[in-house]
Parts: structure tokens; C-alpha cells; sequence
């Protein structure tokens, strides 16, 4: 069940632990990790390419806004 | 009493504060649309009018073993619970303003106005007319303050999320196989 702004992440497909995922880890890892596991995962960055492209607009554009606001405060 | 608005922003007072109150709702409402247009542009593909189309699916690939042999397994996440939602909401907003009264039409109420055994129609109240003033040199302002922070999930984004579990894909296994080394 999904808790109400939890982070970003998934199961663990082998022990059902999650697995927090941020956008760095989407845009350059190659894999992530199971805290639970060490599981390793790897990124299949050829079948994901739309997606991932889109995960990497969206980091930009969190980026730009967060330099917006440092600079504002 | 002369009915003619003493100019174009003369208006009754109630609309005088419910206009920048309407603005609060409409500004809530268009800043919960975009997160809607972000989450189906981000998170879904193939969409038109009428579907949201398929959810975008990152696909990783890991290693299991079964019965001694080391597959390459895959698995499909939707996108959706891999990316910070960005929805907000305001929690706190003040607004600051002055006004000038122009004029009242009807008089104060009777005494008896309330009576409603007497008076059972409904009573008309004085209208006061007003516009939005100076508050010093420069021209009519309202000074808003506005407080936004993270909000909760809307229930049927939480169940679209409870329903990317479901979306998740079983592990699949992949073309290869390879001999367990380990």
C-alpha cells in the first residue's frame, strides 16, 4: 500500500524491502542498491530511454528552481 | 440614493473582499491542474483527449538464481513512484488592502426588522458601496502574503499510486542465462 509522500522508490522484487530511488540515481547510476538484501539492480537505460530522458528534464528543472529560490532567500 | 457605480471599480463591499478570496481559490485550482498536466506529461504516454494512455514504465534487470543457475531477471517500474511529485498548496494567505466607502444605499433596517413572526419577508440590509483605495502615494494595492507547502497527496493520486504496485511488473526473465559462478 502507498503511504501518502513517501519517497520515491519501489519494492525489492527479492524481499520486498524498499528501495528509496532519487532522480540523480535515475539520471547517472547505473544501479541501484536493496538496503534490505544488496540486491543490485542495473538501470536497463536502452528500454527506459524515454522515460529516463523525461527523469532527466525533470531533474533540470528542479535544479533551475532550487537555484531560483538560493538566490531569492 | 443615486444606484449608478461612482466608477468602474465601485463595488459592494462583500465583493470587495470575496474578489481577492475567489482569486486564492482560482490560484489553488490552476496550481492543482499543473501538478494533474505534470504527472499525466511525465508519467504517462500515448494520451489524447480521452485516455491518459499507458503508464512509462524503467525497467532494471537483476541477477537470480534458480535451482543453481544465475538468471538475468527484468523488471518494469512505473515511472510514477520513481519521481517526486510536486504538489503543493497554500496554508496560509493574508491579504492587506484599504478601501474607501462611497456611499450607502437604504437606510438602517427597522426595529422590528427581525421579528419574523412580523415580518416574515427577508430584510434588506444597507448596501455599501466602496472601491478599492491608496493606501499612500501610489495607487489602490492589496499586499499579499502567500504561504505554500508540500500538500498531501489527492485521494485519487493515491490510488493511482496504490494501482502502480499493482502495475509494477513480475520479474521476467531474460534471454540470457548464465552458469552460476558464485
Amino acid at each position: 500500500m502507498h503511504k501518502m509522500n513517501e519517497a520515491p522508490g519501489m519494492p525489492c522484487p527479492r524481499c520486498g524491502y524498499r528501495i528509496t530511488v532519487t532522480l540523480q540515481d535515475l539520471s547517472t547510476a547505473s544501479a541501484v542498491i536493496c538496503s534490505g538484501c544488496a540486491l543490485r539492480l542495473e538501470l536497463d537505460r536502452g528500454r527506459s530511454q524515454a522515460a529516463l530522458e523525461l527523469v532527466r528534464k525533470l531533474r533540470v528543472a528542479m535544479e533551475n528552481v532550487e537555484a531560483v529560490r538560493r538566490f531569492s532567500v | 440614493m443615486n444606484d449608478a457605480p461612482a466608477s468602474s471599480t465601485t463595488l459592494e463591499l462583500s465583493a470587495l473582499f470575496g474578489l481577492p478570496l475567489q482569486s486564492l481559490v482560482d490560484a489553488d485550482a490552476a496550481a492543482a491542474k499543473r501538478f494533474l498536466d505534470v504527472v499525466r506529461d511525465l508519467a504517462f504516454e500515448g494520451r489524447n483527449e480521452e485516455r491518459w494512455g499507458e503508464m512509462r514504465y524503467v525497467s532494471f534487470t537483476f541477477r537470480h538464481v534458480v535451482d543453481g543457475i544465475v538468471k538475468r531477471m527484468t523488471v518494469a517500474i512505473p515511472l510514477l513512484s520513481l519521481i517526486p511529485l510536486p504538489i503543493l498548496q497554500m496554508t496560509r494567505a493574508r491579504l492587506r488592502f484599504h478601501l474607501r466607502v462611497v456611499r450607502v444605499t437604504g437606510g438602517p433596517p427597522a426595529a422590528d426588522a427581525f421579528d419574523l413572526e412580523r415580518n416574515p419577508r427577508p430584510v434588506r440590509c444597507p448596501r455599501i458601496m466602496a472601491v478599492y483605495d491608496r493606501a499612500a502615494s501610489a495607487g489602490p494595492t492589496i499586499a499579499v502574503e502567500l504561504h505554500v507547502a508540500a500538500a498531501d497527496l489527492p485521494g485519487g493520486i493515491g490510488r493511482m499510486l496504490n494501482l502502480t504496485h499493482d502495475a509494477t511488473h513480475s520479474p521476467s526473465q531474460k534471454g540470457e542465462t548464465d552458469a552460476q559462478d558464485e
